[in-house]
């Protein structure tokens, strides 16, 4: 068997280290050890290194911690609902500890949004109730507009995009929710009422900063929340102009959830 | 030795959760007492200092607020909240570097080189403050796994699965991270 060398027991001397070498292997990188000072000086500056690691003292959260968050919370609405960024993210801004997600990135996820509710309302349409969406179709063709470069106007766009979306889905649901028992209706507007509110908030948010990063996420993600809430809906119309009970309550119950 | 983690109630972490997603604010108080001090140790060590720390345990609790629907129940809302904010680190050190690189992106990396016993002093001395400034100038991946592993006491088997990579991956990042503090503080 080929001698081992230096290198060969690099790795195995962080096992020794933490105590998860045993048996065979041990003993070889012990007996290697006691001829071989380089790997000696490793092996022990390695547990000096771990040592001072797990000496670190602990640190306390700041004593406000809870009464920021809070005051953010109420910026957020409800959990799983996203209205408002974060204080700490808006005070230190775009240039500080933050992601930046270039707007371009907002709206090409709308133009596939709009694709996509486009493709949702055709096959609606393909349905006996016939073309109830043209603003659907306009969407997907806007969809196609080149990007530009100004990212005031991007944001605008996509915005656009999610409004076009939204129209097209909201005109379904309006001519269809007849079809959906006043209970089950009256709860989906109530849950819309939620989303429309944080919607609100988020374009406040965004007035008041317009270049943070923070908010243009915060509106994008109402927005796509109104998106699927509607889509939800329409399907839910869907399935009962088909008599189909059974998905009807599998829609509702996924909205539920 | 894997930290003491919060006992794993998880019919009552649902509950809790339950509540908060009712509207209940108090419950969610009480989720922040109850793993404020443990996620805010790991923001600490991952950012390097109090002011980003302070910051990154504000976006975790309002990212975990906002995405509380989806726990499933599946770990502890401990277990659920710490991966969270593990990602949640790394995904702002990434960004602040300016790398958008995959954390195994770096197991392939050159191995930061040996430090030759000559010239060196034959014992190193390893301070506090040595000790987190040399941290704070490891990459994002290795960093994580020297937190998670030598400071907070964490088992690669763990670490794999918070960070969604292979247990000899993190073996190996965790490696070069100690290879590299060795020479930073030789």
């Amino acid at each position: 068997m080929k001698a081992m060398s230096c290198k060969d027991y690099a790795a195995l001397l962080d096992d020794l280290v933490d105590g998860t070498l045993g048996g065979e292997a041990r003993r070889r990188v012990e007996a290697h050890l006691e001829t071989c000072a380089g790997c000696r000086g490793t092996t022990a500056d390695l547990r000096r290194i771990r040592e001072a690691a797990r000496s670190l003292p602990r640190v306390d959260p700041p004593a406000d911690g809870w009464s920021r968050l809070s005051a953010g919370l109420d910026r957020a609405g409800r959990p799983g609902l996203v209205a408002a960024p974060s204080p700490a993210r808006e005070a230190r801004g775009a240039s500080g500890f933050a992601t930046w997600r270039p707007a371009w990135g907002f709206l090409a996820a709308a133009a596939v949004l709009a694709i996509a509710v486009a493709t949702t309302l055709l096959l609606y349409r393909t349905t006996p109730a016939g073309d109830r969406a043209p603003a659907a179709g306009q969407a997907a063709n806007a969809a196609s507009a080149d990007l530009v470069s100004s990212v005031e106007t991007e944001l605008q766009l996509a915005d656009q995009h999610y409004q076009k979306a939204i129209a097209g889905l909201e005109q379904v649901w309006k001519e269809g929710q007849g079809t959906v028992d006043p209970q089950t209706a009256a709860v989906l507007q109530k849950n819309m009422g939620i989303i429309d509110q944080a919607v609100r908030e988020s374009r406040e948010a965004l007035r008041a900063q317009p270049t943070s990063e923070a908010a243009q996420e915060t509106l994008f993600e109402a927005l796509r929340r109104k998106v699927d809430l509607l889509k939800d809906m329409v399907a839910l119309v869907n399935e009962m102009r088909k008599g189909n009970q059974a998905g009807a309550a599998q829609i509702v119950s996924g909205i539920e959830r | 030795m894997s930290p003491s983690n919060p006992v794993a109630v998880i019919g009552g972490d649902r509950d809790v959760v339950a509540r908060c997603l009712g509207g209940d604010r108090d419950a969610f108080e009480g989720i922040y007492r109850q793993h404020a001090g443990r996620l805010y140790n790991l923001a600490f060590r991952m950012s390097g200092g109090a002011n980003d720390a302070d910051d990154l345990l504000q976006e975790i609790f309002l990212q975990a607020y906002r995405k509380l629907d989806s726990y499933k129940g599946d770990a502890s809302l401990g277990t659920w909240l710490y991966r969270l904010a593990v990602n949640l680190c790394l995904d702002r050190l990434r960004s602040r570097q300016g790398r958008m690189d995959r954390v195994t992106d770096s197991i392939d990396e050159d191995d930061a080189p040996e430090v030759a016993a000559a010239g060196r002093p034959a014992e190193l001395n390893v301070t506090r403050l040595d000790l987190e400034r040399a941290v704070g100038e490891l990459p994002p991946s290795y960093r994580a796994a020297f937190v998670l592993h030598d400071v907070e006491g964490y088992q690669h088997d763990e670490i794999a699965r918070m960070l969604d990579i292979t247990e000899g991956s993190s073996k190996s990042l965790l490696h070069k991270a100690r290879r590299r503090l060795r020479a930073l503080l030789g």
